[in-house]
C-alpha cells in the first residue's frame, strides 16, 4: 500500500518559559489512503500537536508531512478537523455552521443548500437547521461539528479527541455514526487520523493503532486491528478485543514506568 | 432527563403566558411603588424643610417645563445632535482602528503609542484647548465627544479580539476561510457582545462630555441651559435639565441594549 499521509522525521519544539520543550522527536508514520488510524499515547506526548501539524495549523520544527504527495504548508479544506473543544460557531445556525466550508468551495448556492440539507439529515439533526448552537446538547453540537468537517468532502479527516467530552452512551452512538459516515461522495473511504486516550475507542474504530512514547513523542509501535467491518458494539466484549486492549495498555504503562 | 426537560419547558411556557396576561409583574409593581414613595418624600420635604432656592418642589419643576417649552426643545436637540453624532464618529473610528491594529502589526506600531498617550488624559481636560481652537460651536464638541468614544471603543475592540477563542479561528482556517473572511465571519461576530458593552460605556461618557463642554462654552444645549440657570439661581430649571439628560441617557442606553440583544441573540445568557 502506498502512503497517502507520509510523516517523515517530524520534530517539534516550543520555546517555553523554562527553556525549550521538545514535543515531538523524529516521528515517522505512513498512513495509506482510506485507512482509519488511531493515535494513542500518554498525556502530553504530542499526539494532538502531530494532528495539528498534519492539518497545517502548526508548523513542524523539522521534518516533513506530505499528503497525497504534496507537502503540507497551510490548512486546506481537503483536510478538515474536528477539535476536542466545542468549535461550533455559536453565532451561526446549524445550517450555516455545516455549510461554512462550502462558501469557499465555489459550489453553486443551490447545491450548497442541498448538501447541507442532506448532511443535517445524515447526522440526525433534521428540524434543527435554523437553531443556534446554544439550543443544542453537547452531543448534538459534536454532530454539527462532524457534519461541517464532512461538508467539504475532504479526503483526510483529522480528529483530536472529538468525543472526549461526551458521556459514554452518546460517545458510542457517535462512534457508530462516524464509521457510517467515513466514506466520501464517490464511495471511497476517507483517510482518518483520530487522536484518543480511550483505548476501547481506538480499537473499535481503527484499522491500525499507533502507540506513541511519552514526551518527546515518537511512534513506539503500530498495531493492526484485525476485526472485520462493519463492527458491532458487542465486539468490545470479545476476548481478542480485550487482549489487544491489554497489550496496548501494557505498552503505555511500561513506557510511563521507565520515565 | 428528557421528560424533565419537557416539563421544564412546559412550565416556562406557562409562566410566559401569565406574564403576558398581567399588565405588570410583581417586581415591576415594587419599582413603581419605590418611585412613588420618592416623589412623595420629595414633595413633603420641599414643602417643609428645604428652601426652594436650594431644591425646587415637583410642582415648580413641572411648571418650569411649561414656561420654557420653546427653548427647551431647541436646547435638547442641540445636545442630542452633539451626543449622537460625536459618539457615532468616535465609536466607528474606534472599532475600525482596533480591527486594523489587530490585522496589521505595522498599523499597530503606529497607532498604539498615540492611543496609549491619549488614553490616560481625561477628555474633559482638553475642553479649554478645544474652545481656543474651535470656538464654542459644534465642531469642538463633536471632536471631543468623538475622542472620548474612540478611546473607549479602540481599547474594547483590541481586548475583545485578543480574547476570541483560537479554536474558532483554527476551525475556519481548516475549512478554507481566508484571513479577510475570518475577520468578517468569525472575529466580528465573536467580539460583538463585548463591543455592545463598550458602546454602553460610550453612551454615558458622551453625555458627560457634551454637557461638560456646554458648561464651559456654548450658546445652546442643556448644559448651557443649566449654567445659565445656575447664574440666576433658577434651581427648577437646573433640575429640569438634569432630569431630561437622565431620561434621554436612559432611553439611548435602552435602545443600545435592545439592538445589542438582537445582534447577539445567538449568545447564551444567564437570566
Amino acid at each position: 500500500m502506498s502512503a497517502y499521509i507520509s510523516i517523515a522525521d517530524v520534530t517539534k519544539f516550543f520555546a517555553g518559559t523554562s527553556g525549550r520543550i521538545d514535543a515531538l522527536q523524529n516521528v515517522n508514520l505512513d498512513v495509506p489512503a482510506g485507512e482509519f488510524l488511531c493515535l494513542v499515547g500518554p498525556s502530553g506526548c504530542g499526539k494532538s500537536t502531530l494532528v495539528f501539524i498534519i492539518a497545517g495549523l502548526v508548523k513542524a520544527s523539522g521534518g516533513e508531512v506530505r499528503v497525497g504527495g504534496e507537502p503540507v504548508v497551510e490548512p486546506d479544506p481537503d483536510r478538515t478537523m474536528v477539535f476536542q473543544g466545542d468549535a461550533v460557531f455559536p453565532w451561526m445556525t446549524v445550517a450555516q455552521n455545516i455549510g461554512y466550508g462550502l462558501r469557499y468551495s465555489g459550489m453553486p448556492k443551490a447545491k450548497q443548500d442541498e448538501t447541507v440539507k442532506q448532511l443535517i439529515h445524515l447526522v440526525g439533526l433534521t428540524g434543527f437547521a435554523d437553531a443556534f448552537p446554544k439550543e443544542l446538547s453537547g452531543g448534538m453540537k459534536k454532530r454539527v461539528d462532524l457534519a461541517r468537517a464532512y461538508a467539504t468532502n475532504p479526503t483526510v479527516l483529522l480528529m483530536d479527541e472529538p468525543f472526549g467530552a461526551l458521556d459514554a452512551i452518546t460517545k458510542e452512538k457517535m462512534q457508530v455514526d462516524l464509521m457510517r459516515l467515513s466514506v466520501t461522495d464517490t464511495g471511497q473511504r476517507r483517510t482518518i487520523v483520530f487522536v484518543t486516550h480511550d483505548l476501547e475507542e481506538a480499537i473499535f474504530l481503527a484499522d491500525r493503532v499507533a502507540v506513541m512514547t511519552p514526551r518527546p513523542g515518537s511512534i513506539q509501535v503500530v498495531l493492526d486491528v484485525p476485526f472485520p467491518r462493519p463492527r458491532e458494539a458487542s465486539i468490545r466484549l470479545s476476548r481478542e478485543f480485550q487482549a489487544l486492549r491489554g497489550q496496548i495498555r501494557g505498552l503505555l504503562v511500561t513506557e510511563e514506568e521507565e520515565n | 432527563m428528557k421528560q424533565d426537560e419537557l416539563a421544564n419547558s412546559a412550565d416556562a411556557a406557562g409562566e410566559e403566558a401569565t406574564k403576558k396576561r398581567r399588565w405588570i409583574t410583581g417586581e415591576g409593581a415594587v419599582s413603581v411603588i419605590t418611585v412613588l414613595i420618592l416623589v412623595a418624600l420629595w414633595t413633603a420635604l420641599t414643602d417643609s424643610y428645604i428652601d426652594d432656592l436650594y431644591f425646587p418642589s415637583p410642582m415648580d419643576t413641572i411648571q418650569v417645563v411649561g414656561r420654557m417649552e420653546g427653548v427647551l426643545v431647541g436646547y435638547f436637540l442641540a445636545t442630542m445632535y452633539r451626543v449622537v453624532v460625536g459618539m457615532l464618529i468616535g465609536a466607528v473610528l474606534g472599532v475600525v482602528c482596533g480591527v486594523a491594529m489587530s490585522w496589521n502589526k505595522w498599523i499597530n506600531s503606529v497607532l498604539d503609542p498615540l492611543i496609549e498617550g491619549l488614553r490616560p488624559i481625561p477628555a474633559v481636560a482638553l475642553i479649554p484647548f478645544f474652545i481656543l481652537w474651535f470656538g464654542i460651536g459644534d465642531t469642538g464638541k463633536l471632536i471631543l465627544t468623538a475622542i472620548g468614544g474612540f478611546t473607549v471603543m479602540v481599547v474594547t475592540t483590541l481586548e475583545a479580539i485578543k480574547h476570541v477563542s483560537p479554536i474558532y479561528i483554527m476551525a475556519a482556517r481548516t475549512l478554507g476561510a481566508s484571513r479577510l473572511e475570518i475577520y468578517r465571519t468569525i472575529i466580528l461576530p465573536a467580539i460583538t457582545p463585548t463591543l455592545i458593552g463598550g458602546v454602553r460605556v460610550t453612551v454615558a461618557l458622551s453625555f458627560a462630555l457634551v454637557i461638560a463642554s456646554e458648561f464651559m462654552g456654548a450658546q445652546s444645549g442643556l448644559g448651557y441651559m443649566i449654567m445659565l440657570a445656575r447664574r440666576t439661581l433658577q434651581t427648577d430649571a437646573i433640575l429640569v435639565g438634569v432630569i431630561i439628560i437622565g431620561i434621554t441617557s436612559w432611553i439611548v442606553d435602552r435602545f443600545v441594549r435592545i439592538v445589542g440583544n438582537y445582534l447577539t441573540r445567538w449568545a447564551p445568557r444567564s437570566e
